[in-house]
């Protein structure tokens, strides 16, 4: 069943120097239970994605075209009172600067109760407490610093924190934007088991956002990778990672650092990003891409099918 | 002039302890051993790997160097002089040398000061050149991290910036003095695979360029071997091995260690 339809959603930001395209055209749909993740280069736009799906933009951001549907439902069209419903008690976000978001003159302990007992109106100040209790042994917090400062913990241990506040009150949805980037590898890996535990149990559909690609790789069903605010390409896992069609991700997965074989030579990336005040008409990689030819440069590609389940933005990859 | 093994930093049996839980009464006060007691000597123009899990004291190891935290014991050294209490004109001078490039640019960054402003301001502070000598460099390390076209970016503040690009801004603002000696405090934790490279690439540049010695503070073994001479793995404020990367992925000595290499992602890229 459908949860989430996203169509052909632009997003961009005034600016001093002019109007920044940061997302362009990107359409996506989630399944009740299911997980998708973007990945992509730093400013390409996944936390754009994000934050609109939560309507929570900046003022100086718009929406000029498109359309989110949430459980049947345009959040595009939905008065604020309305919108207050769903937001973190459907549809929660993570926030990349998450780190921050605790409240630094509470304890760590009563900020997550606090927040379960605002939504939850059969919770007590003692369930909460429990509950709050659980969470920090799901994502790993030592019970006895439970009752601590947020300076108190180091970066990874807020970033925990934020997590179980998330999962407090069990949405329909969770936009986690890098989650685990201040994480090492082996809590990560306990957190990313613990995220699809829930998420299996509870049928929570999830939108992952990361950089990394092994991150997305572990938890998601479907890959979307952004590339200068487009949606470049787009599959099922398997698909995006064992048969990869753009040549960004490709450059992507070959960028990869691993423990063993050679220290890799990564894809010589000579152009800068591209400038998305007025970006040119044709593709937006073709500048950095080992294959593109004059003609990528005139018009914009459209999505070329691979599969049913998979497309790319590419001129190149029918 | 790249001689060999002088030793441009070294530390010894380095302390410190936070209080944790605090409570009016005092009743509940708990301490927290942030380091205990490590030894470390790094050499000039190499780039030496801190790595270590979450709350291991990696960014403490750091923040005691550049001196914004005091140690409780143990003694620092750089350049062969004793820098543990150093203060006034001796501590601006070592700042001037000595930068951090701080782990989470969402609190490191001035919210009010823009692009510009927080990237020229470490060369006011110094009096480094005049206004058209000082733009030049900031343009020029802007482009040099990715930050293109640099002018675009000028008067954009901290909350107009995706996660990367103020990582990026925090990095640009360190080069800027040319500093001898480089804290990076997981300098490309939200940056793509691809842009990491360039990043390390760059670092590994001005390493060689300038005889720069970088102190590389991550939790990615795999970062680690990519950039870094020599590594040493923290555990609980402790120093549990130090050797080359290679060395020690190949042949890991403590559990912590063999664990860590044990859960690195098995993520295998399709041949191209
Ligand atoms: N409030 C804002 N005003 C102006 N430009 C903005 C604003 N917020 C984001 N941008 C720009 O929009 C683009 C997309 O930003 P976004 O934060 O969505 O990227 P991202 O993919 O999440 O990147 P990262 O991985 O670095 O967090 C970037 O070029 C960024 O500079
Ligand atoms: N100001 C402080 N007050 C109390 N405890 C602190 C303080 N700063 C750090 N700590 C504690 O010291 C320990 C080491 O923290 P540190 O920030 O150095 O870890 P880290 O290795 O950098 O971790 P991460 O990878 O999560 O950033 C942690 O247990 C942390 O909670
Ligand atoms: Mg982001
Ligand atoms: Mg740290």
């Amino acid at each position: 069943m459908t949860l989430l339809a996203v169509d052909n959603l632009c997003v961009g930001y005034q600016t001093r120097k002019g109007f920044i395209e940061a997302v362009e055209g990107v359409s996506f749909v989630l399944k009740r239970g299911r997980s998708l993740g973007f990945v992509g280069e730093s400013g390409c736009g996944k936390t754009t994605v994000g934050m609109a799906l939560m309507r929570l933009l900046p003022d100086n951001a718009s929406i000029r075209q498109g359309s989110i549907i949430f459980e049947g439902q345009e959040l595009l069209a939905m008065p604020a009172a309305q919108l207050r419903k769903i937001r973190w008690k459907k549809i929660a976000m993570i926030f990349q600067a998450a780190m921050n978001a605790l409240n630094p003159i509470h304890r760590v302990n009563d900020q997550i109760a606090e927040a379960i007992l605002a939504h939850d109106p059969l919770a007590t100040k003692a369930s909460a407490m429990k509950q709050v209790e659980d969470l920090f042994s799901l994502v790993d917090i030592p019970v006895d610093r439970m009752r601590d400062y947020p300076h108190q913990y180091s970066g990874g241990m807020k970033q925990r924190a934020v997590i179980a506040m998330a999962l407090a009150c069990h949405p329909a949805l969770i936009i986690a934007d890098e989650p685990t980037t201040a994480l090492d590898v082996i809590v990560q890996d306990q957190i990313l088991s613990a995220v699809k535990k829930f998420q299996k149990q509870m049928n929570i559909s999830l939108i992952f956002i990361s950089h990394d690609i092994a991150v997305v790789a572990d938890v998601c069903d479907d890959i979307g990778v952004m590339y200068a605010g487009q949606l470049v390409e787009y599959g099922r896992r398997e698909e995006v990672f064992e048969a990869p069609v753009h040549p960004y991700t490709k450059a992507l997965l070959a960028s990869y650092l691993t423990l063993d074989g050679d220290v890799v030579q990564p894809m010589p990336f000579t152009g800068v990003t591209l400038n998305l005040i007025d970006p040119p008409p044709g593709c937006r990689f073709c500048d950095r891409c080992p294959l593109s030819d004059a003609a990528c440069s005139l018009d914009a590609p459209e999505y070329a099918e691979i599969t049913p389940t998979h497309k790319a933005l590419c001129f190149r990859c029918k | 002039m790249q001689d060999i093994k002088s030793e441009i930093l070294r530390i010894e049996h380095l302390y410190k302890v936070f209080k944790s839980g605090r409570s009016f009464l005092g009743s509940t006060q708990k301490e927290v051993v942030a380091l205990n007691r490590i030894s470390l000597s790094i050499n000039r123009g190499e780039i030496f790997g801190l790595v270590g899990e979450s709350g291991s004291g990696k960014t403490t190891t750091g923040r005691l160097i550049v001196k914004l935290e005091e140690p409780d014991d143990g003694k620092m050294l750089f350049d062969g002089r004793d820098i543990t209490s150093i203060k006034g004109k001796a501590l601006k001078g070592f700042r001037r040398k000595v930068q951090m490039i701080f782990q989470d640019p969402y609190q490191s960054l001035n919210p009010y000061f823009s692009l510009y402003d927080t990237i020229s301001e470490p060369l006011l502070v110094h009096n480094i050149g005049d206004i058209k000598a000082r733009e030049d460099v900031v343009r020029q390390v802007m482009t040099s991290v990715g930050l293109a076209p640099a002018d675009d970016f000028f008067y954009r503040y901290p909350h107009q910036l995706s996660g990367g690009q103020r990582q990026r801004v925090a990095i640009a603002r360190t080069m800027v003095l040319k500093p001898e000696f480089i804290i990076a405090d997981e300098p490309t934790s939200m940056l793509d695979a691809t842009i990491s490279i360039q990043i390390f690439n760059i670092l590994s540049e001005i390493r060689k360029k300038h005889n720069a010695t970088f102190l590389f503070i991550t939790h990615s073994l795999a970062a680690a071997r990519y950039l870094c001479d020599r590594i040493a793995v923290i555990y609980r404020g402790e120093l549990v091995e130090t050797g080359s990367a290679e060395d020690i992925i190949q042949s890991p000595q403590h559990p912590y260690t063999q664990a860590l290499v044990e859960a690195h992602p098995r993520f295998r890229c399709p041949s191209p």
